[in-house]
């Protein structure tokens, strides 16, 4: 109402401009004759004085009028310029930042529709392309999903066809090993049906954790306790191996806010990687679970002198049902352990060459972040 | 007859190794185990078999390479290979990155047979064998006696 009765108001001083110029004009020569006559009728009496010259009278309302016509004029001009912005500039340059907006996405609703005729084309224009985007963008997404539900099931029936295997030779073994009385190859098929099961139970549990989505339930604590209980869970498991599992911890580290299962998770699935790495070439036998504190962030370490990784492997790390796993992984570990990173915002690299062993390092900011620091 | 005869299986993964190792001695047939393509190469230039059962996905050096590798030499050429993998002929899926693959290399009956994408070097080499996971023992069996007799 205000910015109504605003525009209003300049709206009848535009207008009044050229009549206060006339006005003004008007008025001058009123005066000028005024002068005249007054100077015709007094003449005679004011002869022994010395009147002012009637030109010098006259020059002095001419240039009070010029005056107040330049003073008429600038504010004409000013007003113009006042109504210009008002009615021209804003509109568009509002226009224009809800152009930006829209076409950099952040903006969803419409623009709004301005006054002015020309300018209202120009929005109804804007806001149907606007849609037209909306709408190809959803098809995209759309897309997208599709591709992305058809490389999970191209990638789950490739896992679940390699497991399938897996109960097949088991089931094979044992076939033949009834049929021969053997004993031992029985044990064997039974260890190969049993080995694929565990890998079933595996691809589920991972499945589960590659597709929940949540924020880490972070508290404060020290990210040794995590290594060390990593090493106490793998330690049979190294030693059935032959191989030293040894921790190289920062005892300086100082506490971090993390999701003590969840790393917890990710450390073991690492080391379990490790000691796979040292047993499948043969030629590996430490695995170094280790830890270091900086500032701002701490850095969790696992690496071993195992087969390592070519450049092959290296690229398709992360990708999911992607598995070169002898004894068979689900191609999601990497996968949950770079997603677990993710959600404490940290970092993973790998340093990795054939024949010679594997480092990964996950780096975690100690805190979760701008308001989420410990008490 | 098989008994004669030699076959090398290249292959990392323990169950598949498992497996062939049992139709093989359900055949009667000798054989040799590689756990990667370089050990593979390898024990093909130390003794020539009569059958090599190669698996696509492997540490060190691939199947891809090895397939490559021996159809380079003029002494090797001859040996036939079963390609035994998890890939199917109709995901269409590049195992290496699990995208599905360009229409291009698609189109080509490699690349299309064994859902891999190829380097542009092997273009229009056609498998000797393509063996498709989970592994059908008798179909597999019936190959070998096939190739071997």
């Amino acid at each position: 109402m205000a910015t109504g009765a605003k525009r209003v108001r300049w709206r009848i001083l535009i207008w009044l401009l050229p009549l206060q110029v006339l006005i003004f004009a008007g008025f001058e020569v009123w005066v000028e004759s005024r002068l005249a006559a007054n100077a015709e009728r007094e003449r005679p009496a004011l002869a022994r004085e010395t009147p002012p010259p009637l030109d010098a009278q006259v020059r002095t309302v001419r240039i009070a009028t010029a005056a107040l016509c330049a003073v008429v004029l600038l504010t004409t001009a000013f007003t113009v310029r006042r109504q210009l912005e008002h009615h021209l500039r804003r509109p568009l340059m509002r226009m224009l930042a809800s152009a930006e907006a829209l076409g950099s996405g952040e903006r969803q609703r419409p623009i709004r529709r301005p006054r002015q005729p020309g300018l209202a084309l120009l929005a109804d224009a804007l806001n149907q392309s606007a849609e037209r985007i909306a709408e190809q963008k959803r098809e995209i997404k759309e897309n997208a999903r599709l591709a992305g539900v058809g490389q999970t099931v191209a990638g789950l029936s490739h896992t679940l066809k390699n497991v399938l295997n897996g109960l097949r030779a088991g089931q094979f073994v044992i076939d033949r090993a009834l049929k021969t009385g053997d004993e031992q190859k029985l044990r064997k098929g039974l260890r190969v049906t049993r080995s694929s099961m565990r890998r079933i139970e595996r691809l589920i549990f991972d499945m589960l954790n590659y597709v929940k989505d949540r924020d880490p339930r972070r508290e404060s604590l020290d990210p040794n306790r995590i290594v060390r209980s990593v090493v106490a869970e793998l330690k049979g498991m190294a030693k059935g191996w032959k191989i030293e599992l040894r921790t190289e911890t920062d005892e300086a580290i100082g506490p971090a806010e993390l999701d003590r299962m969840e790393i917890y998770r990710a450390l073991v699935d690492l080391a379990t990687n490790a000691i796979e790495a040292c047993t499948e070439g043969g030629q590996g036998d430490l695995v170094v679970l280790g830890s270091r504190g900086r500032p701002d962030e701490i850095e969790l370490s696992v690496s071993d002198n195992g087969i390592g990784m070519t450049e092959e492997v290296l690229a398709s790390l992360y990708t999911r049902f992607v598995s070169t796993k002898a004894t068979g992984g689900t191609g999601l570990g990497m996968v949950v352990v770079k997603k677990i990173v993710d959600e404490h915002g940290g970092t993973i690299a790998v340093d990795s060459a054939p024949g010679e062993g594997t480092t990964f390092r996950i780096r975690l900011p100690r805190t979760g972040g701008a308001g989420k620091t410990a008490p | 007859m098989l008994e004669s005869k030699d076959v090398l299986i290249v292959d990392d993964s323990e169950e598949c190794v498992i497996y062939l190792t049992e139709i093989l001695e359900e055949l009667g047939c000798p054989y040799r185990v590689a756990r990667n393509g370089k050990e593979g190469m390898e024990a093909v230039r130390a003794k020539t078999p009569d059958l090599v059962l190669l698996d696509l996905m492997m540490p060190q050096k691939g199947g891809i390479a090895v397939y490559q590798e021996m159809k380079k030499d003029p002494a090797l050429e001859k040996v036939p290979i079963f390609i035994i993998t998890g890939a199917s002929e109709a995901t269409g899926v590049d195992m290496i990155s699990g995208k599905p693959l360009p229409a291009d290399t698609y189109g080509d009956d490699f690349s299309r047979r064994f859902g891999v994408k190829v380097h542009g070097q092997i273009k229009s080499i056609a498998p000797d064998v393509f063996i498709e996971k989970p592994i059908d023992h008798e179909d597999v069996m019936r190959r070998i006696r096939e190739v071997l007799a």
